[in-house]
């Protein structure tokens, strides 16, 4: 590739590298697999980088490719096992900001979303991200309707987790 | 309030606490090799379609050829080679054509169509060559039954002084038949069942969503 988009993508990932981060941290258990998933992205980002025309923001472009490697392409290299320590990193909550009550209730809805299946996964993190329904609806595939009847039915179930 | 609007809230104040990628490890990181699925799909496929080919080429050499002409065979060989190569190229062709429309920026369920329809191109491929080592097989033996010399003292004679094959023997063919069908259809089970498993479980969920549309 032409060193000077080479070197325009790197820039604008690094700029906006906390999306793949957020991903990554969603789909992986432990720290290894959170970089391995996050190179993969960044090798599919880079590889479709060259179509990219700009008429889209570059984080909303990536929302797409990136999502599709955590649920399609990424094959995990082992069999992974949440651990304490990850998600203490990964999900650190801004502590001085809430008090423990509210901390322990966000931890544990972060772990409810971890049990979700990849694709609730992916709704839930464009939902946080604050994306239209349409928008969720053209990434994934699915009608509006669906999205949002989906939608629904994630809460519902992160409902259930939260109260076992 | 909705337990997600709630967490909406703390979902933006994470970046603070998110990992840092400094742009020289982005470089390194782009040029390093992808091991998707898609990669290891392509080079399963590609050492199929060798496969399959070396396997028609060594089983054919001179003294093949040989035998081949006592039992009556040769131009059945020649027929059955040519339309090997010509399938070979054309599922090539539509494999190759498939895998180059397979591109992350689809939507998640086209993407994921895109890659098991490209993976049922070279499973077919396998089928058909299943199919046609059990009709070449069958073909085989019937003919060297027929006209094979070494196969000839093999006969047993009936009272009436007709000849025929004994049970035993044409069930230990066929086994063998059926045995090395089974196995490679086993093993393309087993691998294809770990490799796509997760894909196909996720292609069905977001399809069965629009069902219900």
């Amino acid at each position: 590739m032409d060193p000077q988009l080479e070197k325009q993508f790197v820039t604008q990932l690094e700029a906006n590298q906390n999306v793949v981060h957020k991903i990554c941290r969603l789909y992986t258990h432990d720290r290894e697999s959170h970089n391995d998933l996050f190179q993969e992205i960044t090798i599919q980002l880079f590889k479709a980088y060259p179509k990219f025309r700009g008429d889209a923001k570059f984080s909303t472009w990536m929302y797409r490719v990136a999502l599709n490697t955590a649920i399609t392409l990424y094959r995990k290299k082992k069999r992974s096992v949440p651990t304490t320590d990850y998600d203490n990193v990964m999900f650190k909550i801004a502590s001085t900001e809430y008090d423990n009550t509210i901390e322990e209730q966000l931890k544990l809805m972060y772990a409810a979303i971890r049990q979700l299946n990849d694709i609730d996964k992916a709704l839930v993190f464009l939902y946080l991200e604050d994306k239209p329904y349409s928008e969720i609806s053209e990434t994934l595939g699915i009608s509006e309707v669906n999205a949002r009847v989906k939608m629904n039915r994630v809460k519902s179930k992160l409902k259930e987790l939260l109260n076992v | 309030m909705d337990e997600l609007e709630f967490l909406k809230q703390d979902w933006k104040r994470q970046d603070a606490g998110l990992p840092v990628v400094s742009s020289d490890s982005l470089y390194s990181m782009i040029h390093k090799r992808s091991s998707s699925l898609m990669k290891w799909i392509l080079y399963i496929s590609i050492f199929e379609f060798i496969f399959w080919s070396v396997l028609n080429l060594v089983t054919v050499n001179a003294q093949t050829l040989e035998t081949l002409r006592e039992i009556h065979l040769f131009e059945f060989e020649i027929v059955i080679t040519i339309i090997q190569y010509l399938v070979l190229g054309g599922f090539i062709y539509c494999f190759y054509k498939n895998y180059r429309e397979v591109q992350t920026t689809d939507n998640t369920r086209k993407l994921m169509k895109k890659i098991l329809n490209t993976r049922r191109i070279v499973n077919i491929y396998v089928i058909y060559n299943l199919v046609m080592v059990f009709v070449i097989g069958i073909v085989v033996f019937t003919a060297a039954a027929l006209y094979d010399p070494a196969l000839q003292d093999l006969y047993l004679q009936n009272e009436d002084g007709s000849r025929y094959l004994p049970t035993s023997i044409v069930l230990i063919f066929a086994g063998a038949i059926a045995l090395f069908t089974l196995v490679i259809w086993l093993f393309y089970k087993l691998l294809y069942g770990i490799l796509l498993r997760r894909l196909k479980l996720n292609y069905k969920k977001l399809s069965k969503l629009e069902i219900e549309d």
